[in-house]
């Protein structure tokens, strides 16, 4: 059916399929041979999908997602939501591209749209019997056995029975959804990183009134002088780097005369107030930041004084600020 | 311990089989599903300082084509 329902993951969101799917279904549908054993087959034909997509849309009670990578915005998989009964449902129509991470965080997602948006009490799938490696998944994420449906499936000629798994509320509030949402961040982490290629901490930014007063105050938790620069004009402030074993390196930074850069920390009585962090291509990381993970643009990217090289400063969507300072 | 013992470990440790039944299946195709091939990725990388792109995680469909990707 038509619906506007969006969920988004750390690594992954759902978003309601379009026409211009169409062509994507038939890829991912057909592009594993082993897989497709177990499903029943499709057409090539894009004018057919379009056609099924039409009468999909007319049907009530069948919500149908495209799961697309936030990072890359790649679209990575298909999952449904369908035949729901008394606040019961099946899922189904899942197909993940070759490769992809995305099955744990669609599934999680998935059943955060079942039981927080459609208010539904339990979700079941039905699987090939055979089809060890969906059920074993199923299993795996603390799904519970139903039922095995004799002769359900009918592929190429061939009965094969279903295995029947399935959620209900309350078992995924307790025993699922950490387990799918502490995978799915380690998977959101492990994308980034690789779509950044180089992001390494290098310091906490500190507003001081007075460089030197607040220098005293780190010097008794073992911090010594790195390295100053004395006036950057682009960012209307002086700044002193301090170091100390074990301890994050820190930036110590003070307005210029008639600047007023730090005042908005200043005034609120905020002292520590961004992170910096080492980047190998700066505009690679600004832009996947600033479009696929909604971070704002605070001060665009212009050369630091210090550094020789560009720096900018965003502010992620819990509104912490981070610098991203050119290697 | 040799790299092919190592990889072993971790995909016995990750799938429960007993390390004698993964080396006698080491061209089999499922013997794992795709929740614990996000576990051996994530173990491969940390343990051999490796990161697979998507198409070599698409191939990583029995622990012969592991080995074969790790010691490359």
């Amino acid at each position: 059916m038509q619906h506007n329902i969006v969920e988004t993951g750390f690594a992954y969101s759902l978003r309601p399929i379009t026409l211009d799917d169409a062509q994507f279904i038939i890829d991912v549908r057909l592009e594993d041979k082993e897989r497709n054993k177990f499903v029943h087959k499709i057409s090539q034909d894009v004018n057919l999908q379009v056609n099924w997509l039409n009468k999909y849309f007319e049907t009530p009670n069948d919500y149908y997602f495209v799961i697309e990578n936030n990072i890359t915005g790649e679209k990575e998989g298909l999952i449904s939501v369908y035949n729901i009964e008394n606040n019961v449902a099946e899922l189904g129509r899942w197909v993940i591209k070759k490769g992809s991470m995305a099955a744990i965080e669609s599934m999680k997602l998935l059943y955060d749209v079942a039981f927080n948006k459609l208010n539904l009490n339990e979700l079941y799938t039905k699987t090939v019997e055979d089809n060890t490696a969906v059920v074993n998944f199923h299993k795996s994420i603390n799904a519970k056995l139903k039922q095995i449906l004799v002769d359900e499936f009918e592929l190429e000629g061939k009965k094969y029975n279903a295995v029947e798994q399935f959620i209900d509320k309350e078992h995924y509030f307790l025993n699922v959804k950490n387990v799918l949402e502490e995978k799915s961040l380690k998977i959101f982490q492990r994308n980034l990183r690789i779509a950044l290629g180089s992001f390494e901490f290098h310091h906490i930014g500190v507003a001081t009134k007075n460089i030197e007063k607040e220098f005293k105050g780190y010097a008794l938790l073992g911090y010594s002088k790195e390295a100053s620069f004395s006036g950057d004009e682009n960012q209307g402030v002086r700044g002193l780097f301090i170091t100390a074993k074990d301890q994050p390196r820190l930036e110590l930074l003070e307005n210029l005369e008639n600047s007023s850069t730090l005042n908005f920390w200043l005034k609120q009585g905020i002292k520590m107030y961004h992170f910096g962090y080492l980047v190998n291509d700066i505009e690679k990381t600004y832009d996947i930041f600033t479009t696929r993970l909604r971070a704002k643009v605070v001060s665009p990217m212009k050369e630091s004084q210090y550094f020789g090289k560009r720096i900018c400063f965003l502010v992620l969507n819990n509104m912490f600020m981070i610098e991203l300072i050119e290697e | 311990m040799s790299k092919t013992e190592e990889i072993l470990q971790i995909i016995s440790d990750i799938t429960s089989q007993p390390i004698e039944h993964l080396r006698e299946n080491q061209d089999k195709v499922g013997l794992w599903d795709s929740f614990n091939t996000v576990e051996i990725v994530f173990a491969l990388e940390e343990k051999f300082g490796v990161t697979f792109s998507q198409d070599d995680i698409a191939n990583l469909t029995t622990i012969s084509a592991i080995i074969s990707k790790v010691e490359k």
